[in-house]
């Protein structure tokens, strides 16, 4: 293929639902790493330096790039994404904004959810070990993230059900492009969404409780204000943000140990190495494969080329972080690396703020799974990937488990 | 995946091993780059890793290591006033210096005492006498193309300009030298009980020996950086006699052995890159940036003191909270592949050699100015009198002296 053949499958042929869209990344990386596609007026990076200098730059717009969009005026979904902290490249406004819902985010509430992630997945294993045989995704990862990020929001219980379906429709609109029908479908969805957070900050901000919406609600009447479109927007876009991510980098991250039961033999045995296995885990299969189109509003020096301002720049974050020339064996999980920097929260004025957040649900996760099952099998050979939006992801993974003999 | 030393075994895959291998078991001693690599671990790991066992948040990261540098506020004589109530001796002078009190204005009262002595014009005033000093340890090494690049060089130039500031007499030089020596493993976020014995007594020598020197001084109204402390006042405060002997016991380990290791890493830096040593002898308009950027590289110390959080830290994406107690590796910082490109290349022209060794903020080395001038002092002679610089051991003996990567000895082979 050539590298327009290839951007063009990328951008508009679902390849997240590839066996390998990784070769997609390697094939065009090797024949033009800053690949310039007329056709679609879209710089592609693929080389892990370039991306990193792409997310550094800070005069990228990630704004820009949505106010383009012919769409814009009548999506209500695309305007609710302007008022949200990744689609705010103004410098004082994305500090206003990322500091108010760090404040409210901070890691020590990500250590005190510990407790309750343990829980929560403690009685999902229990559930899983009763099966014997079940699905990974369904009957575990998937369950677990939206609790977590709805018991920090402070969303009732009775609730996450509702709140799934519809982030779940949302995050599908993640991808470059979509239909008219199925923008349609996630506009519906986003109002929901809006109209029921509405009554639920009203209700917190009459009667304030211990959770994150009435601290972003307090943080609104201090000095550095939150608008209320800006509160709401903050509730969904975590919502969002932090529910399908987790679970299909769990999903992706426990096929590709299960895979290699060597290295995870020494897992099992040395399980403090689990933070470090995890941003491994990161590298190879962190779900979000490309990054927010950015514009270059004043250019963009990348390490041998230079962009012109305005150049619209799509960084393929999956192909920099198995870029041989920043990674040995590339395609290799290899838990011994170390010190792995990997692009899968991003990186600069954009990177994950829920990434704490993620790296402890994830060794929670993985940690008491493997911990819990002494031998766990793939049930089916292969593997049906998917693509949610911008995300890959699995649809169903059927595992069957033998616990350890207590 | 294990790394060993003699004495220290780090799982590199384990983070609680690591932490605990930099505070507890000498991982600054490893040799070559093995410490950056440590904190390259824990820095993949996002802009805070905390330390279950230790109940701290450790940052490897340029950014977090800055914001916590200057968050306001902060105490970083927790650890120390606790060990003082234990009847630590040394512990007891430390919490009466500027750098561990626990109200903030108490530590800019102190500072802005010892500011009034420690002008930029007393600091001026030592550049005569570093390069006198320099200028007979290169006599006493003349017609020697091999010796101690440490033992019988950098190690006897801070010392002695601190001495000479405070107004200790020369014959005097060389016990303070001991004392300092026996003091280093002092300032280690967690003391090894091992070394406490020779902490104290060296705190007690020089005590003592403060306590004896200070009424003399007073009563002669030197002109020495002493006899400024005793009557630096500001609206009718003066620094107490007990002050008076505290802090000239933290400027002499404060200013002693950071910069002997900071000259000595320095110098094994260049000695390993001969072609920017050649380019610096031929262009001393370098020689500032050669330092600072040598600084950046391998500056000597690693971590600063833990601070107790009274203010939030707000990181990139989190914020660690009052009450936490975060450890700013600097050491990890200057090596941050998101602020410095190409970080472990040693670059001489390198634009940007803002480095943290000096560190920021409220606590910010007061003494940098004065270490700056011994480096340029010294190193330019070091210049001036050697055509090369070889260093025979490899890799140099390390030593950690708490929150400094120490070279016990460093043999050199020289050209004229």
């Amino acid at each position: 293929m050539t590298p327009d053949e290839i951007v063009d499958r990328l951008l508009h042929h679902r390849p997240l639902a590839l066996d390998d869209p990784y070769a997609l990344y390697a094939a065009l990386r090797s024949q033009s790493p800053v690949h310039y596609d007329e056709a679609n007026d879209l710089w592609v990076l693929t080389r892990f330096a370039d991306i990193h200098a792409a997310l550094r730059d800070r005069t990228m717009s990630t704004a820009r790039h949505l106010l383009s969009n012919p769409r814009y005026a009548t999506s209500a979904t695309l305007r609710a994404h302007t008022e949200t902290v990744l689609f705010t490249d103004d410098a004082a406004t994305h500090g206003r904004l990322r500091r108010l819902v760090s404040k409210a985010f901070t890691v020590g509430a990500v250590v005190e959810l510990e407790p309750l992630v343990t829980r929560l997945v403690d009685d999902l294993l229990d559930r899983c070990a009763d099966l014997g045989t079940f699905d990974f995704m369904a009957d575990f990862v998937d369950r677990l993230p939206a609790e977590v990020i709805c018991a920090l929001l402070g969303v009732p219980r009775d609730d996450i059900g509702k709140f799934r379906d519809w982030t779940y429709i949302i995050t599908t609109g993640s991808g470059v492009s979509q239909t008219d029908e199925h923008m349609a479908d996630i506009d519906a969805a986003m109002d929901k969404l809006l109209h029921y957070l509405d009554g639920l900050l009203e209700e917190r901000a009459r009667a304030p409780r211990d959770d994150l919406l009435s601290t972003l609600i307090a943080a609104r009447d201090e000095g550095e204000r939150l608008s209320v479109a800006e509160t709401k927007a903050m509730a969904w876009f975590l919502l969002a943000a932090g529910s399908d991510t987790t679970s299909a980098f769990l999903g992706a991250a426990t096929v590709a140990l299960l895979r290699n039961p060597a290295q995870l033999r020494v897992l099992r045995d040395l399980p403090e190495r689990l933070p470090v296995a995890i941003e491994e885990l990161m590298r190879l299969e962190a779900p979000v494969h490309f990054g927010i189109i950015r514009h270059a509003t004043s250019g963009l020096d990348l390490p041998d080329a230079t962009l012109p301002p305005g150049a619209r720049v799509w960084t393929v974050l999956a192909a920099g972080n198995r870029d041989p020339a920043q990674f040995a064996a590339p395609d290799e999980l290899r838990l011994d690396r170390g010190d792995v920097r990997h692009l899968g929260f991003a990186h600069g004025m954009h990177v994950c703020l829920g990434a704490p957040l993620a790296r402890m649900e994830s060794r929670v996760a993985l940690g008491r799974f493997f911990d819990r099952f002494a031998e766990v099998d793939l049930t089916a050979p292969t593997v049906r990937w998917v693509d949610h939006g911008n995300l890959r992801t699995i649809d169903n993974l059927t595992v069957t488990v033998r616990g350890r003999t207590a | 995946m294990m790394t060993t030393t003699a004495e220290t075994t780090v799982d590199l895959l384990d983070p609680e091993d690591i932490v605990d291998a930099i505070l507890a078991r000498h991982a600054l001693a490893m040799a070559y780059e093995v410490p950056w690599r440590l904190y390259g671990v824990l820095r993949s790991l996002g802009p805070a890793y905390r330390s279950e066992r230790y109940g701290m948040w450790v940052l490897t990261g340029f950014d977090g290591c800055l914001a916590a540098l200057r968050n306001p506020r902060s105490d970083l004589g927790r650890q120390v006033r606790a060990d003082a109530a234990k009847g630590s001796f040394n512990a007891m002078k430390k919490a009466s210096t500027m750098l561990y009190l626990e109200d903030p204005a108490h530590t800019l009262r102190q500072r802005r005492l010892v500011a009034k002595a420690f002008t930029p014009q007393t600091v001026q005033h030592m550049k005569d006498f570093t390069r006198q000093r320099v200028g007979e340890l290169l006599a006493d090494l003349a017609g020697r193309s091999r010796f101690d690049f440490f033992d019988e060089f950098a190690d006897h130039i801070p010392v002695a300009v601190i001495c000479q500031m405070l107004g200790v007499p020369r014959e005097d030089v060389p016990i303070f030298r001991e004392w300092t020596r026996m003091m280093a493993p002092s300032t280690a976020a967690v003391i090894d009980h091992s070394r406490t014995a020779q902490i104290e007594e060296a705190v007690r020598g020089l005590h003592d020996y403060y306590a004896d020197l200070i009424p003399r001084h007073r009563e002669k109204g030197t002109d020495d950086l002493l006899g400024r402390m005793i009557r630096a006042h500001e609206e009718g405060d003066r620094l107490s006699e007990m002050e008076l002997i505290s802090l000239s016991t933290f400027l002499l380990s404060a200013g002693s052995d950071t910069t002997s290791q900071a000259m000595t890493a320095i110098v094994r830096l260049w000695a390993a890159h001969p072609a920017q040593y050649e380019e610096i002898r031929r262009d001393r308009a370098l020689l500032g940036n050669a330092i600072e950027e040598a600084m950046r590289h391998s500056g000597p110390v690693h971590y600063a003191q833990p601070r107790y959080l009274r203010e939030p830290l707000e990181l990139d994406g989190l914020t660690i909270g009052v009450g936490e107690t975060v450890l700013p590796i600097v050491a990890g910082a200057h090596r941050d592949p998101d602020h410095f490109d190409d970080p472990d290349t040693f670059d001489i022209r390198r634009a940007d050699t803002r480095h943290l060794g000096f560190s920021q903020g409220m606590h910010m080395c007061l003494g940098a100015p004065l270490a700056r001038l011994e480096l340029s002092t010294a190193l330019g002679m070091v210049l001036d009198e050697f055509a090369s610089v070889t260093v025979t051991q490899d890799p140099v003996p390390y030593v950690d002296l708490g929150p400094m990567r120490g070279i016990s000895a460093m043999g050199v082979e020289v050209t004229r």
